[in-house]
C-alpha cells in the first residue's frame, strides 16, 4: 500500500473505526474520479465519513439535506436582482448554490422529488451547471457522496436504475463490531477536526497516475467476460451497461494504485466488483411484481454470484 | 403531477419489461407450437380436450401482458379434477391409446397456464416432444414429418430463447439452425447403418380410427366408402409390363360366406376351421404352390395405409415372397392374406402374384357345403328363381351365365344411391328396384346361385386403381368393390356382375362409370377444382412425393439395408461390417470435430499460462482443494498451509511469475524457462 494513501486511511479510521475495507473503497472511488453512494440506516457515520474525507484531502465541503420540497434552484443556485445599488449597477448576479463545492454530501437523496434528484445527477455527469442559459463549471475535483435511506423506509422516492448507474460505487458501512464501537465510545475528542494530509493538486496528480496504470488484455477480457455473462445469463434482471464496464476498469486501476502496484490483477477487479456492480444489477422495487425471485433484489448476492461464475484464469 | 409522472413511468417500465422479457417470447412460441400440435392431433383428441387446449393457449397469451390475471393454482386443480372425471368417463369408449394421448394433452394444457419456473418450462417442452411422438403413431407421411420437424424447431427455439435470456432472437434461431444442421447428418448415418429394430411393444388398437372395408357388408356400406378419396394402399411393380390390365386388378381382401338375410359376413365356421387347420400345422394351399413349382410370378410391393385391421389387399392368388415377410403375413385357406398384427401405421409388404394359378377349393367338401347354405329368412322369390335355374340348366356354368345375362338384359341400373330396401332386400332389388351398387349385385347373385345349387361366395376388396406413374398404382377408398366367386369343377371362378351393368367401372374406374350414368361422387365445386390442370399437377406432385417417402424411408427395412450395403461393398463379412460401423462413427466424430475444433483453436493458451494450469492441477491433486473460479492469490492463501514450505514457495513463485508475465507491463524474456524449472521443483515437492 502506498505510504500517503496509508496515512489517509489511518487518519480516516480515527473517525470511522473498524471499517478499513469501506474506507479503502471510498478512497478508491475518489481516486477513480467517481461519485459515491452510501446506503445505510441513519446514524451509521455517513456524514462523518464524507466530512472526514474532505478534511484529509483539504477539500472544500458542502452538505445538502434533501427533502421532498427541495427545489433544483435551492441546490444549484439562483440569479438575484440587485435593487439597492445605484441604477447603472442594477443587474442580476448569480448566487452559487451549495453544489459549487469540491466535496458535496447529498444527504438522504431519495427523499427528494425526482426533479431535484435528476438535477443533481445531471450536474454529477456533466460536471457543470447551466442556469438561464449561462454555463457554470463546477470546481475540480468534484466528488459527490450521496446517502440513501433503505427504500423500504417511508417517505422515499426510489432512484431509478438509470440514475443508480451514474454512481460509480455503492458502499454500506453497517454496524461496527463490538471492539470498534467500544473504542469509538472511549474516544475523548470525537468532534476534533482531522489534520490535512494532501491537497487538491496532489489529488489531481494521483487521479492522473491512476489513469496511467497498465491493464493487460487478460484483464480487459476478464471484465468483458463478466459483463457479457450478466447480459447472456437469465439470472440477472438488469445486465451491466458499458458504463459499468468502464467503471470496473477504472475502479480496478484505482485499487491497484492504492495497493501500490503499477498494473492491474484480477484481484483488483474482484476487490471493487461488488461495490461497483451490486447497485446496477438489482431490480428496483416497482419491478417486484413481475414474479422475480426475491434474491433478484439482493444486489450483493447477485454480484457475488456473477463474480463466482467466471474464471479469472480462463484465456 | 409528480405522482402522475411516476405512475406513467412505472407503467411504461412494466410494459417494456414484459415485451422485452425473452421468457415471455419463449412462452409465446411454446404456446404456438402447442396449438400446432393440437391441430395435428385432431383425430385422436376429443373435442372438449381440443377446446381446453385452445382456451389454455389463449388464457396464457392474454396473461402475458397482465401477469396477475392468470388462473390460480386452485382453479387449475379444479379443472384437472374435472378433466380426470371426463377422461375416465370417455376413456372406455375411445380405447387405451387415445385416452392416454388425451390425458397427455390435458396435462399439457393445464400446465401451460401455470408455467412460471424453469422446471415447468422444461416439463412442457418434454411433454410436447412426447405428443409429437404420439402424432407419428397415426401418420408417417412426409407431410407429417415436415410439419413435426417444423414444430420441433419451434420448441428448440423456445428453449434457446428461454435460456439465452438477452441474446437477440435471430441469434437463438441461428443457434438452433446450427444444432439441427449438426443433427441431420448424424441422423442420416444412423438411419442408414443402424440395424432396424422391430417395435419394442405392441400398440394398443384404437377403436375410433378403423378405416376402409369392414368385415360385414350390408349392401350400401361400400357405397358410403365411395365418397372417400383417401388413399387405401399403393402397389409398386418391377416394371410397366408387369402391371396388370385395368379389368384384372382385383385386390382381394376377404371372402364373405355367411348371409343372415340382410348382412354378409365372414363365416364363423370358416374361422374355426382355419384355426383348427393352423393348429394341426397344415400349410395353406398357396404356400404349397409357392414351394412346389416355382411358378411364373409377378413380385410387387404393397404400402398399406393404417387401417387398424389385419387384412391385406392382394391380387389373387398371391403369397408373401420371402421368409422374413411370411413372419408378418399369414395366407389363409381361402387365398386371402392376413397381417399378424393390426396395421396401425403405414407399412410395406412384399408379395408375389401368380397369374396362372387357380384358386382351388381350399378345405374341400367343407367349403362346398358352407357356400351352398341359403338363408330361408325371406327373399322367397329369389330362391324360387334359383331353383328354376337349377331345373333349366344342368351345367353350373350355364346357370351362372343365365344370371349374368339377366343382369345385362333385365333393365338393371348401376347407381350409387339406390332406394333403401329394408325388407326382403334381394327380392326387392331383383324384382322391383333393379338399381344398386356393386354389393347389391354381388349379394343377389351369390344368393341366387346358392339357391340354384352352385356354391358361391361374396368377395370384397378393391378393384382398379389409378397409375401414379409407370409402375405404381394407387388404390383409393372409392375403388372399394364386391364381386362373386362360384365353385365350378373344384375351382373358384371370379364373376363380376357389375361388369354387366356398368362395364366402364372396371376399365376406367368409378368416376367414369358414374359420369356415364349422370351421377357424381363429389359435389360440383370440388369437382371443378379437381379438374383444373394446376390442381391436378399439384396433387400429382404431392402424391408422388408421399409415395417416394413411403417407399424409400418407411420401406427401408433390414432387407433394404442389407441390399444397400451389399450393393456398395459386395458380400457382407463381419469384418466389412465392423469397418463400416467404425467408419460411420469416425464420420460422425469428424462432422462434430469440424464444428468444434475452430473454437478450440481460439482458446489457445500462452506457454506460461499452460505451465501455471499444470502447476494448479498438481496442487489440486495434492491438497484436494479445487481452485474453481478463485483468483491465484486467494487460492494460494487457501492451500499454502497444506503444502510443504518448499512446495508452497515454488507455487508462490510460479504465481508471481505468471502474474508479472500476464498482467504486468514489461515482458521478461526467459520467463517461460524459469517457470518450467519451478514447475519441476513443485512437482518433486508435492510427490
Amino acid at each position: 500500500m502506498r505510504q500517503d494513501i496509508n496515512q489517509v486511511q489511518q487518519a480516516l479510521s480515527k473517525k470511522i473505526i473498524g471499517k478499513e475495507h469501506q474506507l479503502k473503497l471510498a478512497i478508491t472511488c475518489l481516486l477513480a474520479n467517481g461519485h459515491l453512494l452510501i446506503e445505510d440506516l441513519p446514524g451509521m457515520g455517513k456524514t462523518t465519513l464524507s466530512h472526514a474525507l474532505s478534511q484529509v484531502f483539504g477539500l472544500q465541503y458542502a452538505r445538502i439535506q434533501f427533502t421532498s420540497d427541495l427545489l433544483p434552484s435551492d441546490m444549484l443556485g439562483v440569479n438575484i436582482f440587485h435593487t439597492h445599488e445605484r441604477d447603472e449597477e442594477k443587474r442580476f448576479t448569480f448566487r452559487h448554490g451549495p453544489i459549487f463545492s469540491q466535496v458535496v454530501l447529498a444527504d438522504e437523496l431519495n427523499r427528494a422529488s425526482p426533479k431535484t434528484q435528476s438535477a443533481l445527477l445531471e450536474a454529477m455527469e456533466e460536471r457543470q451547471v447551466s442556469i438561464d442559459g449561462v454555463t457554470h463549471a463546477l470546481p475540480s475535483p468534484f466528488f459527490v457522496i450521496a446517502t440513501q435511506n433503505p427504500s423500504y423506509q417511508s417517505g422515499t422516492y426510489p432512484l431509478p436504475e438509470s440514475q443508480l448507474d451514474r454512481f460509480f460505487m455503492r458502499i454500506s458501512l453497517g454496524y461496527p463490531a463490538w471492539e470498534a464501537e467500544k473504542a469509538m465510545l472511549m474516544q475523548q475528542d470525537a468532534s476534533a477536526p482531522l489534520t490535512q494530509i494532501l491537497d487538491a493538486a496532489s489529488l489531481n496528480k494521483m487521479q492522473n497516475e491512476v489513469a496511467a496504470i497498465h491493464t493487460s488484455d487478460a484483464i480487459l477480457h476478464y471484465i468483458l467476460r463478466l459483463v457479457s455473462e450478466s447480459r447472456q445469463s437469465n439470472e440477472f434482471p438488469n445486465p451491466l451497461s458499458p458504463r459499468a464496464s468502464r467503471a470496473l476498469l477504472q475502479g480496478a486501476k484505482a485499487w491497484a494504485y492504492v495497493s501500490g502496484r503499477d498494473y492491474v490483477t484480477p484481484e483488483d477487479v474482484q476487490a471493487v466488483f461488488v461495490a461497483i456492480t451490486a447497485h446496477r444489477l438489482t431490480l428496483s422495487s416497482h419491478q417486484m411484481s413481475l414474479g422475480q425471485s426475491s434474491n433478484a433484489f439482493d444486489g450483493e448476492k447477485l454480484s457475488q454470484k456473477l463474480l463466482d461464475s467466471i474464471d479469472p484464469l480462463a484465456a | 403531477m409528480n405522482s402522475v409522472l411516476l405512475s406513467r413511468a412505472s407503467q411504461f417500465t412494466i410494459f417494456r419489461s414484459v415485451l422485452g422479457q425473452p421468457n415471455s417470447v419463449a412462452v409465446m412460441i411454446l404456446c404456438a407450437a402447442f396449438s400446432l400440435i393440437l391441430f395435428t392431433l385432431t383425430a385422436p383428441l376429443m373435442i372438449w380436450v381440443l377446446m381446453l387446449g385452445g382456451c389454455a393457449v389463449i388464457v396464457r397469451i392474454a396473461g402475458l401482458s397482465t401477469l396477475h390475471n392468470l388462473p390460480t393454482l386452485r382453479t387449475v386443480n379444479l379443472l384437472a379434477v374435472l378433466a380426470v372425471f371426463a377422461l375416465s368417463w370417455f376413456g372406455l369408449s375411445i380405447g387405451l391409446l387415445d385416452s392416454m394421448i388425451n390425458l397427455l394433452t390435458v396435462a399439457c394444457a393445464l400446465k401451460i397456464m401455470l408455467v412460471e419456473k424453469k422446471r415447468d418450462f422444461h416439463l412442457l417442452i418434454c411433454t410436447c416432444l412426447f405428443l409429437i411422438g404420439c402424432g407419428f403413431i397415426s401418420s408417417l407421411s412426409v407431410f407429417a414429418w415436415v410439419g413435426y420437424t417444423g414444430i420441433l424447431a419451434l420448441l428448440l427455439i423456445a428453449t434457446a430463447l428461454y435460456h439465452g435470456a438477452k441474446v437477440p432472437i435471430a441469434n437463438s434461431v441461428k443457434f438452433v439452425a446450427v444444432l439441427i444442421g449438426q443433427a441431420i447428418p448424424i441422423a442420416l448415418l444412423l438411419f442408414l447403418l443402424l440395424p432396424q429394430l422391430p417395435p419394442l411393444w405392441q400398440m394398443p388398437t384404437s377403436k375410433s380410427t378403423e378405416t376402409g372395408l369392414s368385415d360385414t357388408v350390408t349392401p350400401g356400406d361400400i357405397a358410403s366408402l365411395a365418397s372417400s378419396s383417401d388413399l387405401a394402399f399403393s402397389a409398386t411393380f418391377k416394371s410397366t409390363d408387369e402391371v396388370p390390365e385395368a379389368q384384372n386388378r382385383y385386390w382381394r381382401a376377404m371372402t364373405l360366406e355367411h348371409f343372415d338375410g340382410k348382412t354378409w359376413s365372414i363365416s364363423e365356421k370358416r374361422k374355426q376351421a382355419e384355426q383348427q387347420l393352423a393348429f394341426m400345422g397344415k400349410p395353406a394351399p398357396l404356400s404349397v404352390i409357392a414351394e412346389k413349382d416355382s411358378p411364373a410370378v409377378t413380385n410387387y410391393e404393397l404400402i398399406v395405409e393404417p387401417t387398424q385391421q389385419t387384412w391385406l389387399f392382394a391380387l389373387a392368388p398371391s403369397f408373401p415372397n420371402n421368409r422374413e415377410n411370411s413372419i408378418f403375413v399369414r395366407s389363409l385357406f381361402d387365398y386371402t392374406l392376413r397381417a399378424n398384427t393390426p396395421i396401425s401405421s403405414k407399412k410395406a409388404f412384399y408379395l408375389s402374384y401368380v397369374p396362372n394359378a387357380q384358386i382351388t377349393n381350399g378345405i374341400g367338401n367343407f367349403e362346398t357345403q358352407l357356400n351352398l347354405q341359403v338363408s330361408t329368412n325371406g327373399n322367397a322369390e329369389a330362391r324360387a328363381w334359383g331353383q328354376s335355374l337349377a331345373n333349366q340348366y344342368a351345367n353350373p356354368n350355364e346357370r351362372v351365365q343365365a344370371v349374368m345375362r339377366e343382369f345385362r338384359q333385365g333393365g338393371f341400373r348401376y347407381t350409387l344411391s339406390p332406394n333403401a330396401m329394408p325388407v326382403n332386400p334381394i327380392d326387392s332389388f331383383l324384382f322391383e328396384q333393379r338399381a344398386g351398387f356393386c354389393a347389391h349385385y354381388a349379394g343377389a347373385m351369390v344368393y341366387v346361385l346358392r339357391a340354384a345349387g352352385v356354391p358361391a361366395r361374396m368377395v370384397t376388396g378393391y378393384q382398379g386403381g389409378s397409375a401414379l406413374n409407370d409402375n405404381v398404382l394407387q388404390i383409393r377408398q372409392y375403388d372399394a368393390h364386391a364381386w362373386v366367386e362360384a365353385l365350378i369343377d373344384g375351382v373358384w371362378v371370379r364373376f363380376d356382375p357389375t361388369s354387366m351393368v356398368a362395364p366402364s367401372r372396371l376399365t376406367f374406374g368409378l368416376e367414369r362409370a358414374l359420369e356415364e350414368l349422370g351421377e357424381s361422387r363429389q359435389t360440383t365445386i370440388l369437382r371443378d377444382i379437381g379438374n383444373s390442370a394446376l390442381f391436378a399437377t399439384l396433387q400429382g406432385w404431392l402424391q408422388q412425393l408421399d409415395y417416394s417417402w413411403s417407399k424409400w424411408v418407411l420401406g427401408f427395412d433390414n432387407a433394404a439395408q442389407t441390399n444397400m450395403l451389399e450393393e456398395l461393398l459386395g458380400a457382407l463379412t463381419p469384418q466389412k461390417m465392423r469397418i463400416v460401423f467404425l467408419s460411420a462413427i469416425g464420420l460422425i466424430a469428424l462432422i462434430l470435430a469440424m464444428y468444434f475444433l475452430p473454437k478450440k483453436e481460439k482458446a489457445r493458451l500462452s506457454p506460461s499460462h499452460r505451465i501455471l494450469l499444470k502447476a494448479v492441477t498438481h496442487v489440486e491433486t495434492k491438497t484436494g482443494i479445487k481452485r474453481k473460479n478463485k483468483t491465484l492469490s486467494t487460492y494460494f492463501q487457501e492451500v499454502s498451509t497444506l503444502l510443504t514450505p518448499h512446495a508452497a514457495k515454488a507455487f508462490e513463485q510460479l504465481c508471481k511469475q505468471f502474474e508479472h508475465e500476464t498482467y504486468g507491463q514489461q515482458q521478461t524474456p526467459g520467463n517461460t524457462a524459469v517457470m518450467k524449472r519451478q514447475l519441476k521443483t513443485l512437482k518433486q515437492a508435492v510427490k
